[in-house]
């Protein structure tokens, strides 16, 4: 294997004889650009804010306390002590950049106060999981291809030819993608828990469901909706939510649906995230319920609430295909 | 000879990059097989969604000036990257590399940028 | 004309329904003791500065020399800012006839806008803000608590948006309070300044009622646009 340096890029090729048997990967370094404390020195009981800046890293965390942190962001921290707050970037092939800074802090504070996310374990009043939090999405893994009923080949979604829409999207403009599919798009989502519902609002594409937990029916007739209309129930400490009322707009995994489409969810919290179990029923389009493999949602601790998401700029990709490029 | 043949490879752009990373529509209409590298002044940094854009004033062999529209990932993806509305400004001299047009217009897909400084960042 | 329905509970007495005027339910409280602002409220026109953004307010900000640019006139041929589902900024948002609802939880609050289906989160630890905030719709907002009232700060606006018949550039910067004196009732305060549009910062005051009727706004999703202007009378 041959090294070779170009632009600061590491691409590493094959054997000097011909072309590289496996086309080699370009992947940019990643770096620390800065990491930083103000003010460096404290009475105690003070705040200071860490700011910090990296680019192409893998994963980054702050230590102690802070824990896993975005790319960019800064934190407000009350240390009791002097402390020192190590910034640790993993990056492409196993590299590990770090940097540090130390906060001095004159005299003994009353009581650090943290902005923390809920505990992992936390409850509400009634004893109930409180799921409130950020989560990120988790791609589907071993899902086996519905049985469908005669005729219904027709949902089957296209994505041949001069397909405009993404792998998950059906269109390409920031339409609310249904359930479960929204979850397989790589967005995270915030779940904020009251006690009689929650909210899950999602960053892509800037929208949210309402989800109550007081046992409560589905309305008779629902006006059909790109999200639904859900209700929940708890089963033990599982969620559990029952949705109908979905528009034709939609796909799940590859699938349109028609309006009949019933999907039921559950989600139970784990050490890493949610657990998600999902069954898909639609009696026009499959032959049973489409029971999805189990996985988990994975919770964010590094992002304190989902971002705005505003689709304003959508260009006209369908003139990008060239004229022979027929497949 | 070999060394300067594959960097020759290289700069024009022939290795393949890394997948480009969700972006909300296909990206059958790109050439991401066959990527290039386009060198330029910025023009315009639309720092917006569901896709950024750097327009980029590329000067060709003739001398002609030929606006490219460089589309990247979804704000919050350049965040992940380290990005924010700032990293590029109007008049930077920056290159971008990654798919072309199948049509032939002056449009690509970038996954990687190299910043003023030289610096390389994913896009 | 009124149609009644009894519904009989074994086991207890009817009570007297009254068409008069209850007496006000006290503010909810959170866990923490703080107001719980949480519910569906309805918008009303009323209060200062606003009339849907159909115009300036007469009674608007004063401008700073050669600001006058940024105060809005709609040519006639203009579909408005509410043509565009696009989000909207500040006290803009509450004047669109639509509901919107509050989710407060210990660390944050949310927001959700029936109109025009977007959300806004607001943490309520404090702080601070990004050093350079990038550019958004609805500005990056933090909250704190003084007393019963949530005082939200924004800055981070990008220039694309109105508020209350002025455009602005991105130095805007809006602080909000927001009180619930009684359960059915919100009260709410902006405070706008631009120092590159504005000679001081201008507040403009809402009140808003509790829809008691309603659990949440419903979804709204803009995927019917058409090109209004091809409907003007062609000159």
């Amino acid at each position: 294997m041959r090294v070779i340096h170009c632009f600061g890029l590491m691409v590493l090729t094959a054997a000097a004889q011909g072309p590289p048997a496996r086309p080699a990967r370009v992947v940019p370094p990643a770096r620390i650009v800065s990491f930083t404390a103000k003010p460096e020195s404290i009475q105690a009981g003070q705040p200071v804010v860490l700011v910090w800046a990296t680019e192409n890293p893998n994963g980054v965390t702050i230590d102690p306390d802070v824990g896993r942190v975005a790319a960019r962001g800064s934190r407000q921290i009350f240390p009791s002590t002097s402390t020192t707050y190590t910034l640790k970037v993993t990056g492409p092939q196993d590299s590990l950049l770090t940097k540090s800074v130390t906060v001095t802090v004159a005299g003994t504070a009353a009581g650090a106060v943290s902005k923390a996310a809920p505990p992992k374990d936390a409850r509400m009043p009634d004893g109930k999981p409180d799921l409130t939090g950020v989560y990120g999405f988790a791609g589907v893994r071993g899902l086996a291809e519905p049985e469908l009923k005669p005729g219904a080949e027709k949902y089957k979604v296209d994505r041949s030819g001069h397909f405009v829409g993404g792998r998950t999207t059906l269109g390409t403009d920031c339409v609310p993608l249904g359930v479960p599919q929204t979850f397989v798009t790589p967005y995270p989502f915030q779940i904020v828990q009251k006690q009689n519902f929650l909210v899950m609002l999602f960053e892509y594409p800037n929208t949210f469901r309402f989800i109550p937990l007081d046992g409560r029916p589905h309305s008779a007739d629902p006006d059909p909706t790109w999200m639904g209309e859900s209700v929940g129930r708890w089963d033990g400490d599982t969620l559990v939510v029952d949705t109908i009322g979905f528009n034709t707009k939609t796909e799940v995994s590859g699938y349109l649906h028609s309006e009949a489409l019933h999907v039921v969810e559950r989600y139970h919290r784990v050490a890493n995230g949610l657990q998600y179990d999902v069954t898909v029923e639609d009696p026009n389009v499959f032959q049973k319920p489409w029971v999805f493999p189990s996985r988990v949602l994975p919770a964010r601790p590094d992002e304190e609430r989902v971002d705005e998401f505003v689709c304003e700029n959508n260009v006209d990709y369908g003139k990008f295909f060239g004229k022979d490029d027929k497949k | 000879m070999k060394l300067r043949l594959m960097a020759l490879a290289i700069a024009l752009g022939t290795m393949p990059l890394a997948t480009p990373g969700f972006a909300h529509h296909s990206t059958a209409m790109y050439n991401m097989t066959n990527p290039v590298t386009v060198t330029g002044v910025v023009k315009r940094f639309e720092w917006v969604n569901p896709h950024a854009y750097i327009y980029l004033e590329v000067t060709d062999e003739s001398g002609k000036k030929v606006e490219w529209q460089i589309e990247m990932m979804s704000l919050n993806h350049l965040k992940s990257y380290g990005w924010t509305h700032a990293t590029v400004k109007p008049g930077d001299t920056i290159s971008c590399t990654g798919g072309a047009a199948k049509s032939g217009d002056p449009a690509m897909l970038s996954s990687l940028v190299k910043l003023a400084d030289g610096r390389t960042i994913k896009s | 004309m009124t149609k009644s329905v009894t519904v009989n509970v074994a086991g207890t007495t009817p009570i007297e329904t009254s068409e008069a005027g209850t007496p006000k339910k006290e503010t909810p409280r959170a866990a923490n003791g703080k107001p719980d602002l949480s519910g569906v409220y309805d918008v009303s026109f009323g209060g200062g500065g606003g009339r849907g953004g159909r115009g300036p307010a007469t009674d608007g900000p004063e401008l700073k020399p050669g600001a006058e640019k940024y105060r809005v006139v709609r040519p006639a041929e203009d579909t408005g800012i509410y043509s565009d589902c696009m989000p909207l900024a500040g006290p803009q948002a509450f004047s669109v006839p639509y509901q919107f609802q509050i989710v407060e939880s210990a660390h944050s609050v949310a927001i959700l806008y029936g109109y025009p289906g977007t959300f806004r989160t607001i943490p309520t630890d404090g702080g601070p803000h990004p050093a350079d905030p990038d550019p958004t719709w609805m500005g990056d907002s933090i909250g704190h608590w003084e007393g019963d009232t949530l005082v939200v700060d924004t800055v981070g606006f990008n220039d694309k948006t109105e508020i209350n018949g002025f455009r602005h550039t991105e130095a805007l910067h809006i602080i909000e309070r927001f009180r619930r004196p009684d359960a059915n009732t919100l009260q709410y305060e902006a405070t706008m300044e631009d120092p590159n549009v504005f000679v001081k910062p201008w507040t403009v005051a809402r009140t808003f009622s509790l829809r008691t009727d309603l659990a949440k706004v419903d979804e709204f999703v803009c995927e019917h646009n058409i090109d209004y202007t091809k409907f003007f009378e062609k000159k």
